[in-house]
């Protein structure tokens, strides 16, 4: 017999799961946690690169007040 | 050729012992999310990048200082300097209110504030799937706490505390972010097809 999960439960479980969560969902449920999965992965390609300049200038920082090279 | 090592911790160790080459690779791992994380709360990228370099800068200088203590969670460090660099960033421009309500409503109400840059206008235009122009979409406190769990990587319960709801409001939230998503996405699909194949 499976256990009737709310919707807020899926949403727990896919960014915290707990180990044998997905055993217990029945098959409604876990048609909606596959499509809540598809765009939590679409998701990812949000991710932004910043420009080369802003890197270089956080790089040269970083060279300029570290310590010298411990021998 | 020095090897670099992999833990966060023992890059930052390598770090204040004279090593750059130690902060260049932490920095690699984490510009993504960090600069992410800013772009989507200020939605702009000029601006993003100027906070992106104060974040880092400000990263460094607790690190140089000796003042770093987070037992090697860089990341969420980090970006949690980022997220109240994008706040603080409204809070000078005068456009972030004080925190004062009375009818339960979310105090984090810092994403209101973002305007929409023309880059975004030209987005909007676009029929191609967009996922960022997607989640500036979101009412403000499904956008907000899509944000802190997906790219600032809180928890749910940490998430609850800061924007000072309950555990199940903030899951209710982020659900609702997920499901006006894929619906936005679902729609944009069905445009997209309409123009490629009129009927």
């Amino acid at each position: 017999m499976t256990k009737s999960f709310t919707p807020n439960d899926l949403i727990k479980h896919l960014y915290e799961p707990e180990t044998g969560f997905q055993q217990t969902l029945n098959e409604d449920e876990k048609q909606e946690l596959t499509r809540l999965k598809q765009v939590q992965n679409l998701l990812n390609s949000a991710y932004t690169e910043p420009s080369e300049r802003s890197l270089e200038k956080i790089l040269e920082h970083a060279r300029t007040t570290k310590k010298p090279l411990a021998h | 050729m020095s090897k670099i090592p992999v833990n966060d911790a023992a890059l930052i160790s390598a770090y204040i012992q004279g090593d750059s080459k130690a902060f260049e690779t932490l920095l690699n791992r984490s510009k993504s999310k960090v600069y992410t994380t800013i772009y989507l709360i200020v939605k702009d990228r000029y601006i993003a990048e100027d906070l992106l370099q104060e974040t880092y800068i400000k990263a460094l200088d607790v690190i140089n200082q000796g003042k770093y203590n987070e037992e090697g969670k860089f990341l969420p460090w980090i970006v949690r300097i980022a997220h109240n660099m994008a706040i603080d960033h409204f809070r000078k421009e005068k456009r972030y209110p004080k925190i004062v309500l009375d009818d339960g409503s979310p105090l984090w109400n810092s994403f209101q504030f973002a305007e929409e840059s023309s880059e975004d206008k030209q987005l909007k235009e676009d029929m191609i799937v967009n996922i960022k122009d997607l989640i500036k979409k979101l009412p403000i406190e499904q956008r907000e706490v899509l944000v802190m769990r997906h790219y600032e990587e809180l928890s749910f319960q940490e998430i609850a505390e800061l924007t000072q709801v309950s555990i199940n409001t903030a899951l209710g939230r982020m659900r609702y972010a997920l499901i006006n998503l894929r619906k936005m996405l679902d729609k944009q699909e069905l445009a997209y097809d309409k123009k490629l194949y009129p009927e």
